[in-house]
């Protein structure tokens, strides 16, 4: 019992991290390097025939047909949209809570609600307001002498539509992020502009926004990478459809796996994502490295 | 009357704050709202436009299907042990890691962390998927709480860490000096004042665990179905059965509302490691 204490006691360092750094590398490392062979195989479950080395042919084949091409282009449409109105709404919604106010806790808490819901349960919960004959939005719609909106049942309006219920939920996390930027920022300057006789409007955009930009930046593409790779709303609203209009990378490679049992194609669309969202995220922190020397922290 | 003009504009100021206020918890609680009381309608009325909001008669019909016809106990069940065996779990393993990251600076350990959080969890299912098929162990408890451990466990050393690097070394080194291990002092002092830290990270894992759908869906079966994936099955086609659908979305969300509600304080403080400091 002694020795086995002090063996602890001096090898500390690996005896508290190696479990987790083990059930990781299995995990993870495993799985992606396994993902990377089912790739380069032409390997199709419902043909029964085994996994056959075809020297990168997937990646040519996808990489030259106009359906990854057009998920990718989806794809990108999607993240951008909900991307940038997270964040303005965010940011407009954290400037009004970084007031002072008689129930902010509550508030608070209010607006946290639905970041902390089931993404699959959001979705579901936007299909009854979508609902396109009798519908709450299209109720409220023609109301206000509005058109009606097919919203998810249509090509045109089904990205919009179902990036507006992604904003709905993850805004929260914006928010969160840019009150804590903004309750950490240093009061002098502020209290100088407005000593100056600088309006509300103006210390803004000239110096609170500029004083954020560290943050501003990490949660937005943070919020990029997370949208980006994003599966259970869309799965839970469309599947994908209608006509394939909302089929991200994520979907595409799922339906590829599991709809048609292909799994090498499905593999080397996994890879690119993978490849994708990697280069994303090295850019967020040489970013917010960049940032932080060029601000001093 | 300059007085009172300064109390005027005062009080339009509260006023336009308040409606302010209000722009932002409207969209938030009304849909909830809608949706909890459609849970208590049947199919006619919830179709009913405009629909009505508060005198209406309640129906527990919805309820009563989802529990008795189906299996929502069962369900509920399941989510509960995936999610508070794979928080303990990741726990247990992650915690006196990101004790020693924070310890001995192990830097590289952190960015592989946090490219774990940033991976498409898409990814790593394939190979899951294959993998326990062969060993038979699809439609298991354990292969549920094991893939959720790999979405938990980035999340609790990344939020551990921070907190620990926040506690002074002073702290251990005078108990050091007096002949104490390092497992001891880390079992005695540290983990006693970091449980702040230890609630964050736990009830951020166990609302991960229990709302994920996409693990779920490809690795659980009958015998192991969560309360996520069980709400796919109410949508068939363009028929979506609502009121027994939304009564199912309410047993799925209720507990994380509470949750939400009680613990707020730790929720705010996990989501904003590392995104803040940098």
């Amino acid at each position: 019992m002694k020795k086995i204490d002090t063996f602890i006691n001096k090898h500390i360092k690996w005896v508290f991290s190696l479990p987790a750094l083990i059930f990781m590398l299995a995990m993870i490392a495993v799985p992606i390097t396994m993902t990377l062979v089912f790739s380069l195989n032409e390997w199709n479950l419902l043909m029964g025939t085994g996994m056959k080395f075809n020297w990168g042919k997937n990646y040519m084949d996808v990489l030259s047909g106009s359906e990854f091409w057009q998920s990718l282009a989806i794809t990108v449409y999607y993240t951008t949209l909900a991307t940038v109105a997270e964040m303005l709404l965010g940011i407009a919604i954290a400037l009004v809570l970084n007031q002072n106010f008689r129930g902010k806790n509550v508030v608070k808490t209010i607006v946290l609600l639905p970041y902390m819901m089931a993404p699959i349960a959001v979705g579901l919960m936007w299909m009854l307001f979508y609902e396109p004959s009798s519908g709450l939005l299209n109720y409220i719609f023609t109301s206000v002498g509005l058109p009606r909106s097919a919203f998810v049942s249509a090509k045109q309006t089904v990205i919009p539509s179902i990036a507006a219920a992604e904003t709905w939920q993850m805004t929260p996390m914006v928010v969160i992020v840019c009150l804590a930027g903004l309750s950490s920022l240093p009061l002098d300057p502020i209290e100088a502009a407005k000593v100056d006789g600088a309006t509300p409007i103006q210390t803004f955009f000239q110096v609170t926004l500029p004083l954020m930009t560290q943050t501003l930046f990490s949660i937005g593409l943070l919020r990029f990478i997370d949208v980006f790779k994003s599966f259970d709303l869309i799965y839970a609203m469309t599947k994908g459809g209608p006509a394939n209009a909302s089929r991200t990378l994520n979907l595409f490679a799922y339906e590829t796996a599991f709809s048609y049992y292909k799994f090498g194609t499905s593999s080397t669309m996994l890879m690119i994502l993978f490849v994708i969202v990697l280069l994303l995220s090295v850019g967020v922190m040489k970013i917010q490295r960049k940032l932080v020397e060029y601000y001093g922290g | 009357m300059a007085v009172n003009q300064y109390k005027i504009r005062k009080l339009l100021k509260q006023v336009l704050f308040a409606g302010l206020v209000l722009i932002i918890v409207i969209p938030v609680l009304f849909p909830l709202y809608f949706v909890l009381i459609s849970s208590f309608k049947n199919m006619a009325q919830v179709y009913l436009m405009p629909p009505k909001l508060i005198r209406f008669q309640p129906i527990l019909d919805n309820y009563i299907y989802i529990f008795k016809t189906q299996h929502y106990g069962t369900y509920i069940t399941n989510s509960a042990i995936v999610a508070v065996a794979s928080t303990a779990l990741s726990l247990l393993l992650g915690v006196p890691a990101a004790y020693v990251i924070a310890r001995y600076k192990m830097g590289k350990a952190n960015t592989a962390i946090l490219t774990a959080r940033l991976l498409p969890n898409i990814s790593i299912l394939l190979p899951y998927y294959f993998i326990f098929s062969k060993l038979r162990m699809i439609d298991t408890f354990a292969v549920l709480i094991i893939s959720h451990m790999v979405l938990s466990m980035p999340l609790i050393v990344w939020i551990m860490t921070g907190f620990f690097q926040d506690i002074p070394i002073e702290l251990e080194e005078a108990a050091i000096v007096d002949g104490c291990s390092r497992q001891r002092c880390f079992k005695d002092i540290i983990l006693p004042i970091s449980t702040p830290g230890l609630v964050t990270c736990s009830t951020l894992s166990f609302l991960g665990s229990w709302n994920n759908f996409q693990f779920a869906l490809i690795l659980s079966g009958e015998k192991t179905r969560t309360l996520p994936v069980s709400l796919q099955y109410f949508v068939s086609g363009a028929d979506i059965r609502w009121g027994r659908m939304l009564a199912a979305t309410i047993v799925v969300i209720v507990p994380t509302i509470v949750l939400t509600m009680i613990l707020q304080k730790y929720i705010v403080q996990g989501m904003t490691v590392g995104a803040v400091k940098g």
